[in-house]
């Protein structure tokens, strides 16, 4: 590496047979390219130097990037904000040195892609729920309600430990109702961290063979209409596989 | 997909809501920790955001959110009952000033690790993609914060 490498933000590992998708650019309106290695290619665009990484913009050019790359190949996506100085070090260091890894993990995703469900359920009917099935929770709400936040602290926090085991509880009998009439139609599925606010049910990426497709579509839209009125449930793809890469 | 099948599916009247995967924040935002990590002798810079994401994890896994939850569950009066009386809607909206707080302290995380689409500000959190040889020494440290903490 020298100091005159110019340095590429990489956006995901495919093959070299890759066509680029048209009209798509990537972080800061840059043009995508090509660094190939063997049957490898890395997908990239210039950086300027001293350029920062790591605004909301540039996430959404990054996941815009590989999901249209995604639709038309297998690729590996590379975690937001990797950087690597030159064309040479892409080839021999990224691709060169780990090739039969990335063909490994490349085998495992083509014909695949990644949908993403967003369970969440009505705020209002699930809270109602708790307050009508624990009385606790409906004491300590009277003394609660109305009053100043620094004297009942201490009734607030208990109140809001009842509900959240209570909704705890919920999810782990409701989960499965979600995930396991469509589960069946993914290849594989992978839970994701949610925000952990009242009405968060459960996220969940799927990785579903194209073959598939509709079938898995079929049956989130049937647990969509069964849970109407008390959950709603999000289907957001395909995309890229995010969730479905080896952890480091 | 083509943009007919999209059009069916409404149509349809299908009970599954199919938004674009950019429309919605958080899931834009659960991108970030996702992906392979490539090798830190191959790359210039992973931004910082892997601390930071944890960062905003630890504060979602505190008190507040039990805050947060028993006044979702107060809330749940407007619900119930339609219209109130002038104190009890003073006490409620001094309460979703609370909410308002809390939310503050999750969001300045995230608002943090990405700036917003608009925000040119110098933002000391975030670095600069660097040449190798003024790599920043702090990786190691991040990567033996993050497995504590996982």
């Amino acid at each position: 590496m020298s100091e005159s490498d110019e340095l590429y933000y990489v956006y995901g590992v495919t093959y070299d047979d890759v066509k680029l998708p048209e009209g798509v650019d990537g972080l800061d309106d840059r043009p995508i390219d090509l660094v190939r290695d063997g049957v490898l290619a890395a997908v990239v665009s210039e950086v300027a130097g001293g350029h920062r990484i790591g605004r909301k913009a540039q996430l959404l050019a990054h996941c815009r990037v590989l999901d249209a790359l995604a639709s038309q190949a297998a690729v590996i996506p590379l975690r937001f904000g990797t950087v690597v100085a030159g064309r040479a070090a892409v080839a021999d260091d990224l691709l060169g040195a780990q090739a039969e890894r990335f063909k490994a993990i490349l085998e495992q995703l083509a014909g695949r892609s990644q949908f993403t469900l967003r369970a969440r359920y009505d705020e209002e009917r699930v809270l109602t729920e708790i307050v009508a099935e624990d009385p606790r929770v409906a004491e300590l709400r009277e003394q609660t309600r109305g009053r100043p936040e620094d004297s009942t602290m201490n009734a607030r926090i208990q109140l809001g430990e009842l509900v959240s085991s209570a909704l705890t509880r919920k999810r782990e009998v409701d989960t499965p109702a979600v995930l396991e009439p469509i589960a069946s139609y993914a290849a594989a599925y992978s839970m994701r961290e949610g925000r952990g606010g009242v009405d968060q049910l459960v996220d969940v990426a799927f990785l579903v063979e194209d073959d598939k497709r509709s079938e898995f579509d079929r049956a989130a839209e049937s647990v969509a209409r069964a849970l109407t009125g008390r959950v709603r449930l999000q289907l957001m793809g395909p995309t890229a596989p995010y969730d479905f890469v080896p952890e480091d | 997909m083509t943009v007919s099948a999209v059009g069916q599916r409404r149509s349809g009247g299908g009970y599954l809501e199919r938004p674009a995967p950019s429309g919605l924040a958080d899931v834009i935002d659960s991108i970030l920790d996702k992906g392979l990590v490539i090798d830190a002798y191959v790359r210039v810079s992973l931004v910082g955001i892997e601390l930071l994401t944890i960062d905003a994890r630890i504060v979602i896994a505190s008190v507040d959110t039990y805050l947060r939850f028993a006044e979702a569950t107060n809330r749940l009066d407007l619900y119930e009952h339609g219209g109130k009386d002038l104190p009890e809607m003073i006490g409620q909206m001094q309460e979703s000033g609370g909410r308002g707080r809390t939310k503050g302290i999750l969001s300045g995380a995230k608002e943090a690790i990405l700036g917003s689409d608009d925000d040119e500000d110098d933002d000391e959190e975030l670095e600069r993609a660097e040449r190798p040889r003024r790599r920043p020494p702090s990786k190691a440290a991040a990567r033996r914060r993050r497995s504590d903490s996982e």
